[in-house]
């Protein structure tokens, strides 16, 4: 076996729940990665795709932490008193805390689908100790690209016409005629993904300031307000990301990444990355 | 609550002991046995929540990972129904050595009360609680086929010559020639004391499953409202809260 694991409880009186994996041949001086929560999905991610990338990067001599926040899958719950965001950050920042002392490990990759995502942007911004993040289906915003990409086939569906001359009209049209995507901002509002564009150029920012590498893989998932490769380095064109930044965009992949080949291209794609990482 | 590995070295398994409440201690444990798959992963937090209430009141409860599934150890791509009826003896014999003097009860959901059937010729059940038992064996190897057929292959839902690729996870095909052999009707008498069978479907529980009172000392059918959409998954891996089942069985089993 290429891999071992055993469970690591992080703080009192109520513990964070996590699986170490450690590799046969730990590569010197490599980062970490820890694996994020996405959503209400327990630590395993979706699709099993979390413990997935933690046996692969093994092979690769890399460590890695998949974890529970507060609250979801096998960990406690903690009493707030601060927000939501607030507390990922927090808790994520306390993970690393103690893989350093206990694992003598300096450096972390923090990883994360959705939710993780931007937890994982946000963590990087505070902590100096992260030296890379992989996003998958981060919040990104709508460019005039978006818009052409999003119109352009419409203009020659008629049923997009009359949709738009019922709505004119004041007609009552009910969602089920409506196209997936006008439903989809309710979802992520509903999620709580409310994206402030200053605080994420702020954040992205940060990252460069600190030479931090990114990698981000959007899918279909995303399609409310990403239609096109290279859209996030456009919406965030105040960010001089430089070569700090892959972006990935699989058009054709669900947000939960269930197609095969998909999860085996992601899983590969990290796995150079860190490799990447680990050479430079 | 507390995370742990057990089992082979080698082939380590993944669960959660959730220790009985002091104050309410029924010298009773409980085994709970997954599904598989994306149900299983929707199904977690559902899990975690009964297996928190029925620690609350007095069942010590072990929940686990079969091989290849969540952080136990094997694909699942390479996993076979026989060594997930194996991770569910050695679970067993886990919650017995943690609870040496407790009698075990199982609750099991979907393709779990076909692991609970196999596990119930080797090791002793007291009460066995089968939560949505209809379409399996080989009707649920049919279900995962009928999605492709009447929604259309997709990249992820598809059947080649070794998977069937459902919803993010392959299953192979010596899981499908397990399912076609197993039965209810070489259930052992004497297997489980008690039974508890809890669906949302009212029709073909007993026609399928061929079981009575003869067989098993006692069996209560509860059919109760909730979700039964188990194969269905939305595009950003929603989780099933079943509140009625998980009602029914904590009542149950606290009787």
């Amino acid at each position: 076996m290429i891999y071992s694991e055993r469970i690591i409880s992080v703080g009192t009186p109520v513990p964070l729940i996590g699986v170490f994996t450690s590799s046969e041949k730990v590569a010197t001086k490599s980062p970490a990665l820890i694996l994020l929560n996405s959503g209400l999905m327990h630590h395993v991610g979706t699709s099993n795709l979390s413990v997935k990338l933690a046996r692969s990067v093994a092979k690769i001599g890399i460590q890695s932490f998949r974890f529970d926040s507060s609250g979801i899958g096998d960990s406690g719950t903690r009493a707030l008193g601060v927000s939501h965001e607030e507390r990922l950050v927090s808790e994520i920042r306390e993970i690393m805390g103690k893989l350093s002392i206990q694992e003598g490990i300096t450096q972390f990759v923090l990883c994360g689908l959705c939710s993780g995502a931007d937890s994982a942007l946000s963590a990087a911004a505070m902590d100096p100790r992260v030296v890379g993040i992989v996003q998958f289906d981060p919040m990104c915003f709508k460019t005039l690209k978006w818009y052409f990409y999003h119109y352009y086939p419409k203009i020659l569906d008629i049923k997009c016409w009359v949709g738009l001359i019922k709505r004119l009209l004041g007609a009552q049209v009910s969602t089920d005629d409506l196209p997936s995507d006008y439903l989809l901002p309710e979802l992520l509002n509903e999620t709580g993904r409310e994206p402030d564009r200053q605080v994420l150029t702020s954040a992205y920012k940060e990252l460069v300031r600190r030479g931090v590498r990114i990698l981000v893989v959007m899918t279909s998932g995303q399609e409310g307000c990403y239609n096109s490769h290279g859209q996030l380095r456009e919406a965030f064109g105040k960010v001089n990301f430089g070569s700090l930044l892959e972006e990935h965009f699989l058009p054709q992949t669900t947000h939960i990444i269930t197609e095969p080949e998909d999860q085996v291209f992601v899983v590969d794609l990290v796995m150079r990355w860190l490799g990447l990482s680990e050479t430079e | 609550m507390e995370s742990f590995f057990f089992g082979n070295t080698d082939r380590m398994l993944y669960g959660v002991f959730h220790t009985a409440s002091s104050e309410h201690y029924r010298n009773r444990s409980v085994l709970l046995l997954y599904p598989v798959g994306q149900e299983y992963m929707r199904v977690h937090r559902a899990y975690r929540r009964l297996a928190d209430t029925l620690s609350d009141i007095g069942f010590d409860v072990l929940r686990f990972d079969y091989a290849g599934t969540g952080d136990s150890y094997g694909d699942f791509e390479q996993t076979s129904f026989d060594q997930w009826v194996d991770s569910a003896v050695i679970a067993y014999d886990e919650l017995h050595e943690m609870s040496p003097e407790a009698k075990i009860d199982v609750v099991a959901l979907r393709l779990g009360t076909v692991v609970a059937r196999q596990l119930a010729q080797d090791r002793k059940i007291q009460r066995l609680v089968l939560w949505e038992p209809s379409y399996l064996d080989k009707y649920y190897w049919q279900q995962l086929e009928d999605v492709i057929r009447i929604k259309g292959t997709t990249r992820a839902n598809f059947s080649d010559k070794d998977f069937l690729h459902m919803n993010g996870f392959a299953y192979n095909t010596s899981i499908k020639n397990s399912l076609q052999t197993g039965s209810w009707e070489n259930f052992p008498a004497g297997a489980v004391d008690e039974m508890l069978v809890v669906s949302t479907r009212e029709a073909e529980i007993f026609e399928e499953f061929k079981l009575s009172d003869a067989k098993t000392g006692k069996t209560d059918v509860e059919i109760v409202a909730g979700p039964d959409d188990w194969i269905e998954v939305d595009p950003f891996g929603g989780i099933i809260l079943p509140e009625p089942s998980m009602i029914a069985i904590r009542k149950w089993l606290s009787a």
